[in-house]
Parts: C-alpha cells; structure tokens; sequence
C-alpha cells in the first residue's frame, strides 16, 4: 500500500500518514515501511492508542460477526440445474412474490374481461390461476392488454434502445435484442417486462417488444425463459378476439409473435426475425 | 481469493465458497438479520443469472460485493431516508458498560456502527471484517482508493470517539 497523504491527525510534522497507520493495522503497508512505522508507534502514545483501538475493532468485528459464516447456507441459495433454478431460487415466499401474482392475476383478468364473453367471470379466473399458460396464451394475453394503450403501450420506448436492451437482458439473465422488422414497414415502439407464472407455480419474467405500422396496426413479440423444449418448428395458435400467435422455441427461449393479422403474415414476420437471430 | 475451485460441481461453484462472506458483510452491513437476508438471497440470484458475464480469471469475490452493494444501494434510494438499524440520534446513549478489558461492548459496537454514516461503515467492514485489500473495497464501491482512505479514517475515528468519550470504563483502558 502506497500512501497518499493526508496530513497526519497528531502531531503536525510527524513523518508518516494516517494511510500509513491504517495500513500497517491492516497488514497493507509495505514491508520495508512497517520497522519504521513500529518506532513511531513506540514514540508516541497517540498514536499507539490508535492502533489499539483499530486493531481491536478489528477483532472485535470478527467476534461479533464471524459466528455468521457457520450459518447452514440455505438450498435456494444454490444453484440447480437450469430448468429448475427459477422455481427454486423464487420459492421464498416474499412481498414481490404476491406483486407478481397479483400483477398476473390482473392481467389475465383485464384480458379475460375484454376476450371472453362477460357472463361467466369465474371461468376466468379459473383459467389464469389454474390452468397451463402455455406461451401463446401468455404473449396473447399480453397483447391484448397492452395493444390498445394510448399513452403507455411500452414501458421503455425505442428511442432508449441501449437501455431497454441492457435492463430486459439483465432481468432475463440473458443477452436481449428486439428484432428489427423495419423493412416489413412495422417500427420498433419499445418493450416491456412481463410477470409470468407456469402451471408449475414457477414464476419468472418474460418480455415484449411492440411494433406499429403505418396504419396505427399493431404487433407484439414476447420472449420468454424456457428449460425446455429446446427447439421447435413454429407453430400457430388463434386466440379469441382474432388475435393469432405465431410461436417457436429455439436456444431456450419461447418466441411468439402476436397480432390481429392473417396467419401467412405472422409466419412470415416470425420467420424474419428467426432468421435474424440464426444467421 | 480463496475458495475459486474449478470443480462445476454445484456445491463447489466457486460463488458458493462467497456465500458465507456475502451473509457476514450484509449482517454488519444492515444490522437487521431478515433484510440482509433478503439483500444476500437477491444478490444472489442475480449472481447466478449473470455468471456467464463475470469475466474468467477476475476478482469473483469484489464482483459478487459489487452486486450486492449496488442492489443495496438501489434499495436504500428507495427507501429513501429510512434508517436502517438504529436510530440516528445524537443524542442517543450508547449502552457502555464496564466489561472485560480486551473487549468492547457488543452492543457498543454495533450501536457505534449503525451510527456511521453507511458509507464509512461499508469501507470498515470491507476491510476490517471481510479482510480486503483497500483496492479490493475501491473496487466494489466503485471509487477511488483515495476515497476508499478517507472514508476508512474518518469512520475509525467516529467509532473511536463515540466509543471511548463516553466514559465506558473497559475502553479507557485502551494502550
């Protein structure tokens, strides 16, 4: 440890730093400093009461403190095999928890209400709590909730691009990109993070890009974490309210790309932005 | 750093060999066991989710502390002024008394401690619990060295103050 000197707190033309005095407590001072450091420290009981004191909280801090290393490290604390390591590292029944749930819960209510016919309300909530939500049902959902927003259709709009990015990579815990579907005429709005609960009880994170054509017609794309499959064909599933899901597994993660448009454009659009990440 | 065993067995993962680390630092860090609890689960899952961004053959223990710090330090913001372990009063007593020479009064430290400024008790901690090298604590704080100095200094001698002016027999003693 070199030292940057800061005035000494003592006697004024003392030759040595308080950097110095710390460091020779903390066993950082260079060793050819320390003999020297050590006469002074003899010299003079300021500063040797110094030492003392840094040295015993020193000590002081592992007797008090130390006793928590022995602790049994907790099996959610661990990693697990892929697949499972959500369920496990989420089990802890925490305040986000009940958020995420209940963020979920009303996202498949508001969408229920809006797709389903209104007479028969708990067959909704049977089927959000219940029921698979295999990916389509999920980025459908997801469409239908956020589609018809105003003023809040994104949470992060495209013009942060670098920053959405980098977050939803980071709350995904893997690299993200939003596709780029400019040439198909549908611009980039933005994306957003999304709750999602299996029929596992796992509970994780998805998210979804939103894109806008010319005409005010829009279309999402949602990601989502998957263990498995690892990869599959595409696959098309149409939803109540004309909204059609073209969606795919490929390295681990679900794609689906949602929108009120016939199944052909969907596949087309879906295999645009499969080839933009395999090429 | 000790502990970076190269096994890919899980229990040997070398962030498991931190664990106890992160815990002892968060339980001094914050006083309050159920949140540092909390803070270490969540830096941890965090930790698990970006490992293939640590970079190999880097520090893995200032990077899981760096995690750790800054979600501590995006909670704190949000919880805005809360205090964190005890009140910061100072008025308040701390609870001295006489005690066995060579040691100080537990609950006199940690009192003293949760009454540092955090990040002054971040940098004693760091150095003085975890045994990190000065550039080891710059480097999860993310500041300068120099910093990392004044911040040791001035917080050391806060406790010292506030440990020995109030008269608590066992600490005049000090040689």
């Amino acid at each position: 440890m070199t030292t940057s000197p800061m005035g000494s707190g003592t006697g004024g033309a003392a030759p040595f730093s308080d950097d110095e005095i710390h460091a020779y407590v903390d066993g950082q001072l260079a060793a050819e400093r320390r003999g020297e450091l050590e006469q002074i420290i003899a010299a003079d009981p300021e500063v040797a009461a110094r030492v003392a004191f840094y040295r015993r909280l020193n000590a002081e801090l592992h007797r008090r403190f130390d006793h928590v290393l022995a602790e049994p490290v907790p099996n959610e604390w661990r990693p697990a095999p892929v697949w499972q390591r959500r369920v496990r590292d989420r089990r802890a029944p925490t305040v986000r928890n009940f958020g995420i749930a209940a963020a979920w819960l009303f996202a498949g209510l508001i969408a229920g209400w809006s797709t389903h016919d209104l007479v028969i309300p708990p067959k909704i909530v049977e089927r959000v709590v219940e029921r698979p939500a295999p990916i389509f049902d999920q980025a459908a959902v997801a469409f239908t909730v956020f589609t018809p927003e105003v003023r809040h259709p994104v949470e992060v709009r495209a013009d942060e691009a670098q920053h959405l990015m980098s977050w939803l990579s980071n709350r995904m815990g893997r690299p993200i990109k939003a596709p780029n579907l400019d040439d198909a005429g549908w611009r980039l709005m933005g994306g957003r993070l999304l709750p999602v609960v299996e029929d596992t009880g796992n509970r994780h994170v998805a998210c979804q890009f939103m894109f806008e054509r010319g005409d005010g017609a829009r279309l999402t794309v949602y990601y989502k974490d998957a263990g498995s499959p690892d990869a599959t064909a595409f696959r098309y599933a149409e939803q109540t309210g004309g909204v059609g899901v073209v969606y795919w597994f490929d390295d681990k993660l679900g794609y689906a790309v949602a929108g009120k448009l016939p199944k052909d454009q969907l596949q087309t659009l879906a295999r645009k932005i499969y080839d933009q990440f395999n090429s | 750093m000790s502990g970076q065993g190269m096994s890919n067995a899980e229990d040997d993962h070398p962030i498991v060999a931190q664990i106890p680390h992160l815990r002892r630092y968060a339980r001094a860090l914050i006083g309050d066991r159920a949140l540092a609890e909390d803070l270490v689960q969540d830096s941890l899952e965090r930790a698990w989710s970006r490992f293939h961004l640590w970079r190999k053959g880097s520090n893995l223990r200032t990077w899981l502390f760096s995690i750790m710090h800054n979600l501590h330090a995006n909670l704190a913001r949000n919880a805005s002024r809360r205090p964190l372990a005890a009140p910061i009063d100072d008025d308040f007593t701390l609870p001295v008394r006489p005690t066995q020479e060579d040691q100080m009064e537990v609950a006199a430290i940690e009192a003293a401690l949760a009454r540092l400024p955090e990040e002054q008790r971040q940098v004693i901690l760091l150095v003085g619990l975890e045994d990190m090298t000065y550039q080891e604590a710059a480097a999860v704080l993310d500041i300068p060295l120099g910093t990392v100095m004044s911040r040791l200094h001035r917080g050391r001698e806060r406790m010292r103050e506030m440990m020995t002016a109030s008269g608590g027999p066992g600490l005049r003693r000090v040689k």
